[in-house]
Parts: structure tokens; C-alpha cells; sequence
């Protein structure tokens, strides 16, 4: 059986809406240029938006195990190698750019022949063309309730923040072991070539505690995400995964609880031979996503097209409203303060 | 097991090749892998309870003194030299002496909260590090605590030497001191194995040790 998760007081939890993603990867450089821009850091991605359907990252993430599957037993897993992550490369921009070689010499990885790397497959689409398909996946830790990684530490060195439920490792109890790395079914979790001890997603709390919204929150152009305590029934997070639940787990089988909820994607409609539209046909197969988010994605999406319905009726809907997100600082749980009032370390 | 007292140099004992060694009569310990049932998080028990750890089955060990410092040379058979993390799924070889600083505590629980335990613990890829541990999970790292190692692999072995003064003055450390008796352990980790933590072969019971006068 799955350990009983840690005891917290409050959850902060995230809505990522999948229809309004860009697959621009801001959140992922805002992220990348606060937090992994030191040495031994340079591969590492706590944030990535996938392209799907698609191998992820790391690669094949999904087929490496990890988790309580169904909530039950751990189930074992390996660590992906640094290719598998994706290396983070060293071009011959020397070569090409100087000296006269631009026409003979082309960019390339010095490290020689590159067959993957982090979003290799991005924007490749799946099914025949003109009825070709592909959406992103937005990617961070999962801040799950009951955490693989913490489980799977024999040092103690991972641990849920009672006040807000984030899932951070002690950088300093840390023994570099990696067993946490095997464990997370979502593979969040990077190792430090540097320091030697491994690494993920901090949620921003330094930023939270200041009332300040993640860098990939508060810094996505399409208005993606959303941030919340789960019982603020204020919040967008609550109404979106509470009360309206039209945001769901991904792979909700992995049986750690995860607390960023995805609204999951709609399709457009498939063309005939004849190049005419198929009326109410969608073009991602819904046994696709429901390999991701579980049979409920059928009940969520009818939900959201039914909504759509009701406005191209001339009726409200405060779902979509909420969706849409007029106004961004209301996405954010009350944490809406302007980073540029914040006071900079010294 | 005897830790003869010798007249020879800091410089020719951190030799793990060094002639010195040859007079040092050697003590050839058979290692076990550390229980699975002891393995503390279910991760590693759901992992490890189908898959050999603790590759390492004998550990040979001198053990001299010159009256000022103390010296350990261990040597054991390993087909790979894991001498450095490359890559996230890779990990060292490694070694460590343990001592319980107070006279009875548990090995298998790597001490407990009244009885510690003090680990010198050497890796090819950095300085050897002084651990205690009051139970399992629970070491902590405390620099080097003066100790120093040399190393060498060659003819599909280990050669290596931890050093450290008879006598420190930190809290938590073992002291040693001349005619004295002590108890020791060791642990060797297989890095190609994925050996890390409690994934170990160990030597199962405590080896007296007699410090020569």
C-alpha cells in the first residue's frame, strides 16, 4: 500500500488550461533564467512545455514507472540519464560564424551526434494531415499531496510544507542518493552535477511568501495559469477543481494526488475526403487523453463544449469567464503583487 | 583484527602501494549485503527485494598506528572503476569504516539516538568525509574532520587508505588511543550496481580491533 500522506494544513494548487497555451515556452525560460542558470544546473528544466502527443521530458517519462500505482505498492523505476533529459548543448557558433565558414560548416553540438534532446519532438503532430493534431503539456512539480519522492528518501531530506503543502527537498539533508528521482512518476526531479544533490520545482515560495505569483504563472503571455489554496472558495483554483471540476490530474493512476490540474484540451473538428468538415467530430481520439486524465476527461470536456454552447446562445457562462480570465489578477489566488515592489537582496 | 604500531611515515602509510603495507599482517572479512527488510523507505525495498546489491563479498584490511595518526588500508576486487559521477544515473565506489562512539551501539541500525555511531567514509570523486549517524537515515556529514585518503585502482581492484589522527578534538568522533580496544565495520558500495545509502555490502557484526601498545 501507498504511506499515508503527510499531514497539511493548506494546499496551494495549480489549473493549467491547456486550450489557451501557446507552446511559447516563456514560463520555461522565466523559470530557467531565476532558478537552473548556475553550473551543473544547465540541463535542468522545472519547467517544460511537451508537445503531445509526443515522448515528453524526459524522454518516455510516462512509460518509466515511479508512483503508487492505484494507490498501492510503489512501483519501481529507474533514473533517466542526462540524455534522456536532454543535454544541454554546447554549439560550434565559432566555426560557423567566423573565419569565413558560414558556407561550408554547419551548427552543431560539440559533443558530436545529437539523437535527442529536450523537446526534440516539438510541434511534431500525430494523425494523417489535414486531420493532423497536436497540443502542449505544461509541466512543473506536481506539489503532490502524497509524494513519491518523499516517500522513497530513506534520509528524510523531502518534505511538505504544512502551511502550503510544497513539496521541497532540504538542499543540505540531501545526499545525492536519487532515489526520489526513480520514484516520482513524473520525472520533476533533476540531479545537481554540481552540488551533487538533486533539485525541482520550488514553486516560487520565496516569491509566494511575498504574495508574489510564480515566475511561470505570473509571466505567461496566453494567461494559462492559475494559482490557489484548494479551500479558498474564492479562489479560480477552488471553483475550477471544486466546484465546477473541470480541471482534472494528469495521470491521476500514478497515485501520488498531484496538485496542478489540467483543463483538458478541446479539439477542433476532422475534414472528410471531400476536405468538409465532420459536425461534432474532434480530432484528438478521446481514448488519447483519456490515457492522460482518466475517463473523467470525457465528462470535463462535454462540460466545456456544452458551456460553449450556452455563449454562442447569448448565455453566460461563468466557467468560461473564469477561463478566459479578464482580468489576470484575478488568476492568482490573492498572490497578485507586482514583483517590482519587491525589495531586491542585497 | 590488530592494528599493529609501525614506524613509518605519514607519507609512505597514505601510500596505498607503499612497502610499509607489506609488514601489516591483513585480515580478509567476508561482506553481506545489508538486509533488505532494513532498507529504510518502501521505494527501495519495492526496487532492490529482486535485485542483487552488496556485490562486494570479502574486503581485505590492515590497520596500523604510528602513535599519532591511524591508519586504515582496504583493499577489495571490483571489475569497475566508478571513480566519479558522469552522468544522473551514475554513481561512485566507495568505502567506510565504522565506530560506535559509545561502546555497545547497534551496527544494523547504524547506532541509535543514545548510542552514535562515527563513519569514515572515503569516494574516489571527493575528500573523505567524517559521518555519524544515531540511526538509520539519519548521518550527517561533518567535512573531513582530518581525515585524509589515497587511492588507487588498478588490476581490477581497490587500493585505499583513510587516515586520521588517533586523537580529535570534535564532538561525536571516535578516539583512539594506544592499547586500547575498539570494535569496527565496513562498508563497501558498488557504484556500477547503483550502490548508494543503505544499498551496501557490510561486514554483519562488529571486528574487535586491538590498537597495539
Amino acid at each position: 500500500m501507498a504511506p499515508n500522506p503527510p499531514k497539511v494544513k493548506r494546499q496551494l494548487a495549480a489549473v493549467f488550461d491547456m486550450n489557451k497555451c501557446l507552446g511559447c515556452q516563456t514560463c520555461t525560460i522565466a523559470c530557467k533564467t531565476l532558478w537552473t542558470d548556475e553550473e551543473g544546473m544547465e540541463y535542468m528544466w522545472w519547467n517544460i512545455v511537451s508537445t503531445m502527443p509526443g515522448k515528453g521530458t524526459p524522454k518516455d517519462w510516462q512509460e518509466l514507472g515511479g508512483g503508487f500505482p492505484n494507490g498501492g505498492d510503489p512501483a519501481p523505476s529507474r533514473i533517466p540519464t542526462v540524455n534522456e533529459y536532454g543535454e544541454a548543448w554546447e554549439f560550434n557558433y565559432e566555426d560557423v560564424f567566423y573565419g569565413g565558414n558560414g558556407l561550408s560548416k554547419h551548427l552543431q553540438p560539440k559533443s558530436g551526434d545529437a539523437n535527442w534532446g529536450a523537446l526534440w519532438d516539438e510541434d511534431e503532430a500525430s494523425g494523417e494531415y489535414p486531420n493532423s493534431y497536436f497540443f502542449y503539456l505544461q509541466m512543473i512539480c506536481m506539489h503532490c499531496t502524497n509524494p513519491a519522492c518523499l516517500a522513497a528518501c530513506p534520509r528524510q531530506a523531502i518534505y511538505k510544507r504544512v502551511e502550503d503543502g510544497i513539496v521541497l527537498i532540504d538542499q543540505e539533508r540531501c545526499n545525492g542518493y536519487r532515489f526520489c528521482m526513480e520514484a516520482c512518476p513524473y520525472k520533476r526531479i533533476y540531479f545537481n552535477h554540481n552540488t551533487k544533490v538533486a533539485q525541482k520545482c520550488i514553486l516560487c515560495y520565496p516569491r509566494l511568501e511575498e504574495g508574489v505569483a510564480p515566475a511561470c504563472f505570473r509571466q505567461c503571455p496566453g494567461r494559462v495559469r492559475f494559482l490557489g489554496y484548494l479551500d479558498d472558495e474564492d479562489s479560480a483554483v477552488h471553483k475550477l477543481v471544486r466546484r465546477w471540476k473541470v480541471a482534472l490530474p494528469l495521470h491521476p493512476e500514478y497515485g501520488t494526488e498531484p496538485n496542478v490540474y489540467y483543463v483538458p484540451p478541446l479539439s477542433p473538428p476532422s475534414f472528410d475526403a471531400d476536405g468538409d468538415v465532420i459536425e461534432g467530430s474532434e480530432r484528438i481520439p478521446r481514448s488519447y487523453l483519456e490515457s492522460l486524465f482518466g475517463p473523467e476527461v470525457n465528462r470535463v470536456l462535454d462540460k466545456l463544449k456544452a458551456e460553449m454552447e450556452m455563449v454562442r446562445r447569448g448565455e453566460k457562462s461563468e466557467i468560461l469567464d473564469t477561463l478566459i480570465a479578464y482580468e489576470w489578477k484575478h488568476m492568482f489566488g490573492g498572490f497578485a503583487r507586482d514583483p517590482s515592489t519587491l525589495k531586491r537582496p542585497a | 583484527m590488530k592494528a599493529q604500531r609501525v614506524r613509518a611515515d605519514d607519507a609512505a602509510l597514505l601510500d596505498p602501494g607503499s612497502r610499509e603495507w607489506d609488514s601489516v599482517t591483513s585480515s580478509e572479512l567476508a561482506l553481506e549485503p545489508t538486509p533488505i527488510t532494513a532498507q529504510p523507505s518502501l521505494y527501495l525495498q519495492a526496487k532492490w527485494k529482486a535485485k542483487p546489491y552488496g556485490a562486494t563479498s570479502r574486503l581485505s584490511v590492515r590497520a596500523a598506528h604510528n602513535g599519532e595518526r591511524f591508519y586504515f588500508h582496504l583493499s577489495w576486487p571490483d571489475d569497475t572503476s566508478n571513480d566519479g559521477i558522469r552522468d544522473t544515473d551514475q554513481f561512485a565506489d566507495a568505502a567506510a569504516v565504522l565506530f560506535p562512539v559509545k561502546r555497545d551501539a547497534p551496527l544494523q541500525s547504524m547506532g541509535s539516538p543514545e548510542q552514535p555511531v562515527n563513519a569514515w567514509y572515503w569516494r574516489p570523486d571527493g575528500d573523505p568525509m567524517s559521518v555519524t549517524a544515531s540511526g538509520v537515515g539519519t548521518t550527517v556529514r561533518h567535512g573531513n574532520g582530518s581525515l585524509q585518503a589515497a587511492a588507487s585502482y588498478e588490476s581490477g581492484g581497490w587500493r585505499v587508505v583513510i587516515s586520521r589522527p588517533m586523537v580529535v578534538n570534535q564532538e561525536g568522533m571516535v578516539q583512539l588511543r594506544s592499547s586500547w580496544r575498539r570494535k569496527v565495520a565496513f562498508a563497501v558500495w558498488q557504484g556500477a550496481n547503483q550502490e548508494r545509502g543503505g544499498l551496501k555490502a557490510v561486514t554483519l557484526e562488529w571486528e574487535p580491533l586491538e590498537i597495539e601498545a
